[in-house]
Parts: C-alpha cells; structure tokens; sequence
C-alpha cells in the first residue's frame, strides 16, 4: 500500500474530525440530533464505499457501450443483489422504511432523460458526488446543474401548464389539495397529481400474492424474482454480447470447441472481474440496510414519523411542508436534497414562493440546508470519498474547463429532469427500488440504460464530428 | 501506515455507528423483533393521516384552532 503524504493525512482527519465535532456538540444541543447524526454518518460510509468501488452508474455504461469494458456494470448488479439480499432481512421484519413507487411507462421515460444526462456529464447523481469528494470540479458543476434544474422544473407552471393533458388537470383537482398548494399551476405538480399517484404502487412480493413483510414474500418473492433473476438475466445479456466473444476466442486459440463449461468459466470471471465494485457494493447493501433499521428505530424512540416533527420540536420550523413534513427517506437518496437547498436558497435570496408547489410544499419541505437531514448525509457523504481519496493518494483538485463545463451544465440539467420525473435518481429510483423488490425500479434502469446508449452514440457522433473539424483545419494550415 | 489511518477512520465511524444503533435497538426490542408489519396496522393509515391534516388546515384557515383564540 502507498505511503499517504502528511498533508493528506492531516486533511483526512480534519474531515472526520469535523464531523465528530459536529455530531459531539449538536448532540450537547439536544438529543433529537441523534437523528441527523444517523444521517450524516451513514452518507460518510456511503461516501468512502463509493469511492473505494469507484461505483459510477455513468461510468458503467459509457465503458460497456463505448469500449466494451463490462467490469463496472457487473459490479453494480453485484452490489444490487447483495443490497437485495441485506433489503430481505429488513423487509422481512416489517421495519423497512422503504416505500415503493408508482410503476408506469413514466419511469422508463424518465430513465431515458436520467441515462442520456449521466452520459453527457460524465457521472450519475451518486458518482458526482464522490468525484466532488475527489475535488473534481467537473462534478461539483454536475451537482449544481442538477440541483437548480430539480428546483425549477417543479416549479414550472403557466406557459408550460398548456402542456398539461386535460385528464391529469382533472385527476389533479380531484385529489383534495389545500388551497395553498396550487395544483392547477406546475406541469409537474399536476404530473404527480394526475398521473404518477393514479399508478400502481406494488413490490413483485405483493405481485405474486406474498406480503412484503413476509419471510417468503421478502426473500422469494422481492429478492428472487424481483431481484435476483432480473439481474441475473441482466448479467446473461452483458456476457452474451461482450464477454462471450472473447471467451470463444480463447478457447479457440488453444485448438478446442466451446463447451458450456467453458462459458460457466467466462460467466464467473465476468464476475469475479469485479470484485473491488462488488465488495464496496456488500458494504453499501449493509449500510443501507442498517440505515433503514436504525432511521425505524429512532422514530420509535423519539415517537415521530417524520423528522419535520423532529425539527419543529427543535424549534426549526421554517419550511416544513404543509403535512408538516420534511424530505425523510430513512435510507440512501441524493437527488431531493440537492433541489431542496436550491429551493431553500431562492426562496431566502429572491423570495421565490416554492412553497405552492406539491414537491416542495406538500411532501418535502425546504427546511435550512443546516438542519436537513438528507442534506448531512449528502455533505457527509462528499466527506467521506474525500477521507477515502486523501488517504489513497488519489485526492486532486481538478478545474473544469469550457467545454466540461458546459457538458457538465447539460448533462446535470437532462439528469435533474429524469430524477423529478421518476421521483429519483440512480440510488433512489434505481439501485434502492430495485434492491427493494419494486418493479419500477427496473423500468427506470431499463430507460437509463437505453439513455445510455443513446448518449455515448451521440458523444461519439459529436467528438468525431469535432476532431474532423480540427484535422480539416490542420490540411488548410499546412 | 495508510492502513492505521484507515483503520482509524474505520474505527471513528464503527464507535458512532454503534451509539446509533444503541439507540436505535431499545425501541425494537420493547415492540418485538419481526412484529413491524402488527405495529404499523395500528399506525394511522395514509387516507387517516390526510384526512387529519385536512381537518387542521381548516381549523387554521376558519380561525377556530386553540392558538387562534377560537373558543
């Protein structure tokens, strides 16, 4: 193992440090922050897993469409299994804080936006994260397209209300909304309202007859079927059109015909190819898990059901919803933080009324970015990779330029579309559904992985478009 | 010693992962372990929660709540 430099070291523990600070002296504060610290302290060791599996959805698929390098995409699917497999045991007790999405086309269609915006930017919701961790600027400018295209995409009304089918504008009014929140005003607000609630909202547990909170319902009907065979059908397709040749080659070389145990061989060293991705996928699968367990526990412990109850106790009651809620998973999500600290900005500098809107201020609130609990597992979470890549030496700041910024702007504004339409990103509408048993999970990921492919072919076109452009310039020079 | 420090940060992160979880585990362990989904059938049901804040609001818009002075 490399020597780490004194420098990065220093700046490693002054990290966690920090956050040590932070969780001792809130705690002197008032036991209720305990709530927050469950928070922060899990996106730390989300932070150092994703960075130490360099655990990129973006990266995955550029390389599987672009190179034909399946490494990553298999330790993804890995990770989703394993993640599965940790998700059964909670589900099995009945004390998952997960709650499943409405399964429609919509989902799908949303992973196309989410898959053709991660390409572009160069990285998903959770790996620009990280690489922010890492100091790559790129990133950073990737986090912030999304947060502000998130914050004002849910905003969005009069012009783009012509837009609106009149049945979702008629489903939206039926739903009983207070006056304060102004459903006839926001595509978005009436998308939810009139479309994404009527649908389904199932797990392949119930789909089958089982109960979710079930030992069969959780490991057979959730893990085996919802997670296991689809990933492994997955894993089947990626060997059949990018590991298979190579294996056949192989064994040609050496003079033979393929035989099937040939490609058991090549199927598991697909797999085994990926073991750094998969092992920081088992950790994440158990830190999730466990954040579910511990998030259900302390809402027993303090009586809550939601930390808006939490921070009005506090005394912080600004920006609660009208439910008087607060954005509170209880497990790993990226993206609805980064719009709630955009929401919150705008509203405290321009006065811009987020308020109005169901995202904002039916379900999740703009509470102070300080005091969001899904925002000190976001920060803490660009804390732990940087602890994690000071101390492999692999910690850069890297400056952005022209070009990767504009891409970054781009892709962060196709990821923040896809993420609002399917009510999440890559972990939360992806890697967290699937992982639960819940089928809208896998049309998102059959979308973002379609968006994909049309997103690196669409690179390719552009790059090679552009060096023509300069080796063209180059002959007239000469 | 890349490895001390990391075994150090693993150790930071291991102490208040299980202040956490020493938290979180009391409140199981009076309900039952596996008796979530009974729990949770006795929690007011989504449709019960709305028509409860429904019920607030309009105690809030009219005038009538406690607070307001309404009795």
């Amino acid at each position: 193992m490399e020597t780490v430099s004194k420098k990065n070291r220093n700046w490693a523990f002054a990290i966690v440090g920090f956050f040590v600070l932070v969780s001792i002296v809130s705690y002197g504060f008032h036991e209720y922050y305990v709530y927050l610290q469950a928070y922060l302290w899990f996106g730390f060791i989300y932070g150092m897993c994703l960075q130490y599996g360099r655990f990129c959805f973006a990266s995955a698929f550029r390389d599987l469409f672009a190179v034909g390098v399946p490494r990553m995409v298999v330790g993804i699917m890995i990770a989703t299994v394993l993640f599965g497999f940790t998700s059964a045991f909670v589900n099995a007790t009945g004390w998952s804080t997960f709650h499943p999405a409405p399964t429609s086309i919509h989902a799908m269609i949303a992973g196309v936006f989410f898959g053709v915006g991660m390409v572009f930017a160069g990285g998903c919701a959770s790996g620009s994260l990280y690489k922010t961790g890492e100091g790559n600027g790129v990133s950073l400018m990737v986090i912030l397209s999304i947060s502000v295209t998130q914050a004002i995409f849910v905003d969005v009304g009069g012009f783009f209300n012509n837009f609106v089918p009149q049945s979702w504008k008629e489903s939206a009014l039926q739903k009983g909304l207070p006056p304060s929140i102004n459903v006839a005003d926001g595509w978005i607000d009436q998308y939810l309202a009139g479309y994404v609630w009527n649908q389904p909202v199932l797990r392949f547990a119930e789909m089958l007859g089982m109960k979710t909170d079930s030992i069969k319902g959780a490991f057979i009907g959730n893990l085996f079927i919802g997670v296991v065979i689809p990933a492994l059908l997955l894993l089947i397709w990626v060997y059949l059109f990018w590991v298979k040749k190579n294996v056949v080659r192989k064994v040609e070389k050496e003079g033979r015909s393929v035989t099937l145990a040939d490609h058991i061989q090549g199927f598991w060293g697909m797999i085994a190819a990926s073991k750094r991705t998969a092992l920081a996928g088992l950790f994440l699968g158990i830190a999730c898990g466990l954040q579910m367990f511990v998030i259900e526990g302390l809402r027993m412990k303090f009586g809550v059901k939601n930390a808006g109850t939490i921070l009005a106790r506090l005394g912080f009651d600004y920006g609660l919803s009208a439910k008087g809620t607060v954005f509170d998973p209880g497990y790993w999500y990226v993206t609805t933080q980064e719009a709630q600290w955009v929401g919150w900005t705008l509203h405290k500098i321009f006065g811009w009324n987020f308020m109005d809107n169901i995202f904002f201020g039916w379900v999740n609130g703009i509470p102070n970015p300080a005091f969001n609990p899904a925002d000190w597992m976001s920060v803490a979470l660009i804390g732990g990779a940087a602890v994690m890549a000071l101390l492999h030496n692999e910690f850069k700041f890297k400056k952005p330029t022209k070009e990767l910024a504009i891409w970054a702007i781009i892709g962060g504004f196709f990821m923040g579309i896809g993420s609002r339409l399917a009510l999440g990103c890559n972990v939360g509408a992806f890697f967290v559904r699937t992982a639960q048993g819940d089928p809208s999970g896998w049309l998102f990921g059959i979308g973002m992985i379609g968006g994909a492919y049309i997103g690196v072919k669409f690179f390719n076109w552009w790059t090679e478009r552009k060096m023509a452009k300069e080796m063209a310039g180059l002959e007239l020079e000469l | 010693m890349t490895r001390t420090y990391m075994w150090i940060v693993i150790i930071v992160v291991m102490a208040f992962l299980g202040f956490m979880i020493g938290y979180a585990v009391p409140p199981f362990m009076e309900v039952g372990f596996g008796k979530g989904a009974v729990t949770q059938e006795k929690a007011l049901s989504e449709e019960e929660l709305q028509k409860q804040f429904e019920e607030l609001y309009q105690m809030e818009e009219g005038g009538g709540s406690e607070a307001g002075g309404g009795e």
